[in-house]
C-alpha cells in the first residue's frame, strides 16, 4: 500500500514535470509567431497565423490545467505540490563564456524552438496517442512519429533513462508517440487500486476559476482523480474521444496540414520571426533586449513561486491564499508574463531591425528548484511570507520604471509604460488584499 | 402674501436628460492582455483594414466607417444609431420638442497610454473581469449642439478627494467603489431586448454565422473563378466547386458565372490576366480569410460571445467634477424659469449592454439628472 502510494506520487511528479515543460515550450513557440503581416506573411496568410496562435494558446492553457490537476492529485493523496522541473537549458555560464555555449541535449522532444514545420511535427508526436489508439479511434496517423527518420530526430523514440521513467515496466519501450498516454495509464491504474482512505489528506484543494476552455475541479477521492486523468488524456491525445474531438493532437495535426498547404502555395511564406534560441542572457548583444530577457525570466520565477505558495497550504480563509489567488492567474500571466514575452519577441537580439528575435529560457536556479520541489523548504525562500512576493513585484516595478523611458521603439515604450502602471498597482494590491481582503464587488462569490 | 410650504420650496427638482444609442468599443478580451492591438487569443479582433484595438468607448463611431463591419445594420434592417439625447423631463414631466433632443452625446478624455475612456479592469488589477466590476474611466460626458459645439459637460474623478490621481495609483479600490457598477444582468431583460431588438441571442449569432458562411462561400467561388482565368485551375474544378456549394443563392450565381465564362470568346480570359487579376485574387483571399477568422471566433468561443448580448451592466453615481452648461443654464418648465444648481452634486445613471463581440457594438442608455432651482 505504502509502496503503491509512493510510486503514484513519483509518477505524478513526473507528470507535473512533463506538463510544466510542455506548456513552456508551447508558449515559446507561440510567441515566435509574427504579430502582424509583413513582406513574407501577407495579411491573408496572417489570418491563418492568428488562428494558430489562438488554438495553440488554448493548448498551452490546457497544459496549465493539466499541471493544476496533477497538483490537485498530489494534494489529494497527502503529497506536497511539485512545481520543480528540469531546466530547458544548461546552467548559464558566467559572462564571457557565452562563445563556448552549446545547446544542451535534452530529453524527449521538449526543447525551446520557434514555430516551423519541424517543430509542429514534433508537437504532433508529443501529443499523439499510441499507434494502437490511433487505429482504434480512427485518428490520422502521423507516420513520421513512428519511423526512425533522421529528418525528425527529435521524434525518434528515445530510451527511458531520461526523466520520463515509467518504472521499468517495459524496459525496451521508448519515449515517443503515446508515452504521455502511457504515463497517465499507469497513474490511472495505481489510482484504481488505491484505497479510499489514501485520500485522507491534510492538504486543501485550491479554488481556481474554470474559464476559457480550462476545466478545474477538486480532487478528493478516487472518482474525481480518475475524472481528472481522463480529462487530461482526452484533451491531449484525444483518448476515448470521438474522432471529431479537437484534442491537442488533432489541433497540431490540422495546423501542420494548413502550414504545409500555405507553404506549397507560397514558398516564401514565413509565419514566424527570424529566431535564435539563446541559452543565456550573455548571448544577447543588445543591452536593452537583454534587460527585457532577464526581467521576463525573473517574472516567470516569481509566478512559479506564487503558484507553489498558492497550491501549498491553500485555505479559502487565508489572506495569503486569497492574495496569491488574485495575483497569480489573470494579472500575472496575462498582464506581466505574456506582454513581456511579446515585447521580447519584437526586439532583435543584436539591435538591428532584421536581426533574430528570441524568447526566455525559463531558467531555474538550484535554490529555486529546491523550493519548487518542496514548498516547505525555507532554506532559501519562505513561500508563506507575503514579503517574498511583494519584494519581487517591487523589484519588477522598479525595473519597469527605468525601462519605460529607455530608448525603445515608441510602441515598446508605450507597452512598458502600461505594464509599469499595472505592476505598480499589482504590487500594492498584494498587501491591500492580504490585510483587507477582496473588495466584495470583485468577488464572484459574494 | 402667498407662500409655498417650506417642504415644497426645498424639494429637489431635477432636469432629466435621457440619451441612448449604440456605442463601439474595440476592446481586447481575455485572455488577451488589455492593451492587445490585434486580438489573438480573446474573441475580439482588429481585422485588416480596420484600426487597431484600443479599448476606447466610442459613443460617436460613424466617423470611422472602416471599423463598421458588415452586415452594418441590425437584424431588423435598422441602422446602428450612435448615442444621442432622446428625452427631456423636469420634475417628472416630459419636455417635448426641446432643441437638444437628438443632440449627440460623447465620452471624452484619455487614460494614457490608452487613448480613450475605457472599461477599467486591466485583467483584475483595478477591477474585476469575473464580476464585470469596471469603472468607466475617465468619465467626462459631453453633449453637443448641431454645430458640433459642446453645451453640457459632466465629469467625475476616480478619487474625488484627489482628482488628479490615476486609477492605477489608487491603493484602496474602495475609494472608487461608488464608480463601480450597481447592478448586472447576464441573461437579458425587457429593457435591453427592446433596445437592441434581439430577443433570441442564440438565433442572432446563428444567423450571423450563417451569413459569414455565405460570404466565405462567395469568396471561395470568386477565388476559383480568378484562378480559372489565371489558368491555374481547370473548368472541371469549377464544376466540382459548384457541386460543393450548398449555400442558398450562390449555386445559381456560380452557375451563371460559369456559363458566362464558357460563352465568352477565347480571348476573354486573356483580358483578365496580369496584375489586375492578381490583385483581385489577393483581395478575395483576404476577404475570405477575414470572414473565416470572424466565424472561427464565433465557433471557438460560442456561448461566451452569445451571452454578452444578454449582458447589461448598470452604474449610478454622482458627477461632482468639472460641470458646465451653456444653453441649459436657465430653462423654462411649467411656466417658470429654472436655473441649474451647481452647488449640489449631479447624478447620472447609465447602462451598457447587448454587446455584439463580432461587430464590436453594444447599446448604451443613460440619464443625467441636473438639480434645478427657481431662477432668481
Amino acid at each position: 500500500m505504502a509502496d503503491q502510494r509512493s510510486e503514484l506520487a513519483r509518477l505524478l511528479r513526473q507528470a507535473s514535470t512533463v506538463e510544466h515543460q510542455l506548456l513552456l515550450v508551447y508558449l515559446y513557440t507561440i510567441f515566435s509567431l509574427k504579430s502582424g503581416a509583413d513582406a513574407t506573411c501577407s495579411a491573408a496568410e496572417w489570418e491563418s497565423v492568428r488562428r494558430w496562435y489562438s488554438k495553440m494558446l488554448m493548448i498551452a492553457r490546457q497544459e496549465m490545467e493539466h499541471l493544476s490537476l496533477v497538483q490537485s492529485m498530489l494534494l489529494a493523496i497527502g503529497e506536497k505540490p511539485y512545481f520543480n522541473r528540469d531546466n530547458l537549458v544548461e546552467e548559464p555560464p558566467i559572462e564571457g563564456e557565452a562563445a563556448r555555449m552549446v545547446p544542451q541535449p535534452v530529453q524527449f522532444p521538449i526543447v525551446l524552438q520557434p514555430f516551423n514545420q519541424k517543430t509542429i511535427e514534433e508537437y504532433v508526436c508529443v501529443e499523439s496517442p499510441s499507434y494502437d489508439t490511433l487505429i482504434a479511434y480512427n485518428q490520422p496517423i502521423p507516420t513520421w512519429c513512428f519511423t526512425d527518420d533522421a529528418n525528425h530526430d527529435n521524434c525518434v523514440l528515445k530510451p527511458f533513462d531520461s526523466y520520463l521513467d515509467l518504472g521499468g515496466a517495459k524496459p525496451d519501450e521508448e519515449i515517443g508517440a503515446g508515452s504521455i498516454e502511457m504515463l497517465y495509464a499507469q497513474i490511472r491504474e495505481l489510482f484504481e487500486n488505491l484505497d479510499e482512505d489514501a485520500f485522507d489528506s491534510p492538504y486543501s484543494q485550491v479554488e481556481v476559476v474554470s474559464e476559457y476552455q480550462i476545466f478545474l475541479f477538486p480532487v478528493t477521492d478516487k472518482a474525481s482523480a480518475l475524472a481528472a486523468i481522463d480529462l487530461i488524456t482526452k484533451q491531449g491525445e484525444g483518448s476515448k474521444a470521438s474522432h471529431t474531438y479537437n484534442s491537442h493532437f488533432r489541433i497540431f495535426s490540422d495546423i501542420l496540414d494548413e502550414l504545409k498547404a500555405l507553404t506549397r502555395r507560397n514558398p516564401n511564406f514565413q509565419p514566424a520571426y527570424p529566431w535564435q534560441v539563446v541559452q543565456a542572457a550573455s548571448q544577447i548583444p543588445d543591452e536593452k533586449t537583454r534587460s527585457i530577457f532577464k526581467m521576463l525570466n525573473e517574472a516567470y520565477v516569481t509566478l512559479d513561486l506564487m503558484l507553489a505558495g498558492f497550491y501549498y497550504r491553500f485555505s479559502a480563509s487565508s489572506g495569503l491564499s486569497i492574495t496569491l489567488q488574485q495575483a497569480s492567474f489573470a494579472p500575472m500571466m496575462t498582464m506581466v508574463i505574456r506582454p513581456l514575452f511579446e515585447i521580447l519577441a519584437r526586439l532583435p537580439i543584436n539591435g538591428r531591425a532584421d536581426g533574430p528575435r528570441t524568447g526566455p529560457t525559463f531558467y531555474l536556479t538550484p535554490q529555486e528548484r529546491a523550493v519548487l520541489a518542496d514548498p516547505s523548504d525555507t532554506s532559501h525562500y519562505d513561500l508563506g511570507d507575503l514579503n517574498l512576493y511583494v519584494g519581487r513585484m517591487d523589484r519588477l516595478r522598479d525595473q519597469l520604471q527605468v525601462l519605460r523611458t529607455a530608448d525603445f521603439p515608441e510602441s515598446v515604450r508605450r507597452d512598458l509604460d502600461f505594464m509599469y502602471q499595472n505592476v505598480y498597482r499589482l504590487s500594492n494590491n498584494l498587501p491591500q488584499i492580504f490585510t483587507q481582503g477582496l473588495l466584495p464587488e470583485f468577488n464572484p462569490g459574494s | 402674501m402667498a407662500c409655498a410650504p417650506k417642504a415644497e420650496r426645498d424639494a429637489v427638482r431635477y432636469l432629466e436628460i435621457g440619451y441612448q444609442g449604440y456605442f463601439m468599443c474595440r476592446i481586447a478580451t481575455d485572455p488577451d492582455p488589455t492593451n492587445e492591438l490585434k486580438g489573438r487569443s480573446g474573441y475580439t479582433l482588429a481585422l485588416p483594414g480596420e484600426d487597431e484595438l484600443d479599448q476606447a468607448i466610442r459613443l460617436q463611431f460613424k466617423d470611422t466607417p472602416r471599423n463598421l463591419r458588415e452586415p452594418a445594420h441590425r437584424m431588423d434592417g435598422k441602422e446602428f444609431e450612435s448615442v444621442a439625447v432622446y428625452s427631456m423631463a423636469f420634475n417628472g414631466q416630459a419636455l417635448t420638442g426641446h432643441e437638444i433632443l437628438g443632440a449627440p452625446v460623447d465620452l471624452i478624455g484619455t487614460d494614457a497610454p490608452l487613448t480613450g475612456p475605457i472599461f477599467e479592469s486591466r485583467n483584475n488589477i483595478v477591477g474585476s473581469d469575473n464580476t464585470m466590476a469596471f469603472v468607466v474611466n475617465p468619465f467626462h460626458l459631453v453633449f453637443k449642439n448641431g454645430d458640433g459645439k459642446d453645451f453640457l459637460h459632466a465629469s467625475a474623478a476616480v478619487n474625488p478627494a484627489n482628482p488628479d490621481q490615476k486609477i492605477w495609483e489608487v491603493t484602496d479600490p474602495a475609494i472608487y467603489g461608488p464608480r463601480l457598477p450597481v447592478g448586472s444582468v447576464f441573461d437579458g431583460d425587457d429593457e435591453l431586448n427592446m433596445a437592441t431588438g434581439v430577443f433570441d441571442y442564440d438565433e442572432y449569432f446563428r444567423a450571423r454565422a450563417e451569413w459569414l458562411r455565405l460570404q466565405i462561400a462567395g469568396r471561395a467561388l470568386e477565388i476559383r473563378l480568378f484562378e480559372l482565368l489565371q489558368g491555374t485551375a481547370q473548368p472541371q474544378d469549377l464544376a466540382k466547386l459548384l457541386d460543393e456549394i450548398t449555400v442558398p443563392g450562390y449555386r445559381a450565381q456560380a452557375t451563371a458565372l460559369l456559363a458566362d465564362i464558357r460563352q465568352q470568346d477565347p480571348d476573354f480570359a486573356k483580358k483578365w490576366r496580369g496584375d489586375i487579376l492578381d490583385e483581385l485574387l489577393a483581395e478575395a483571399e483576404l476577404a475570405m480569410q477575414k470572414y473565416k477568422t470572424r466565424l472561427y471566433q464565433l465557433e471557438f468561443w460560442g456561448n461566451r460571445v452569445v451571452s454578452k448580448m444578454g449582458t447589461k451592466i448598470s452604474w449610478d453615481h454622482f458627477v461632482e467634477g468639472d460641470r458646465a452648461t451653456s444653453s441649459l443654464h436657465d430653462f423654462e418648465a411649467g411656466g417658470k424659469t429654472w436655473s441649474v444648481d451647481y452647488n449640489q452634486p449631479w447624478r447620472i445613471k447609465y447602462w451598457y449592454g447587448g454587446w455584439d463581440g463580432d461587430l464590436l457594438l453594444g447599446y448604451h442608455r443613460g440619464a443625467l439628472y441636473l438639480p434645478a432651482l427657481p431662477a432668481s
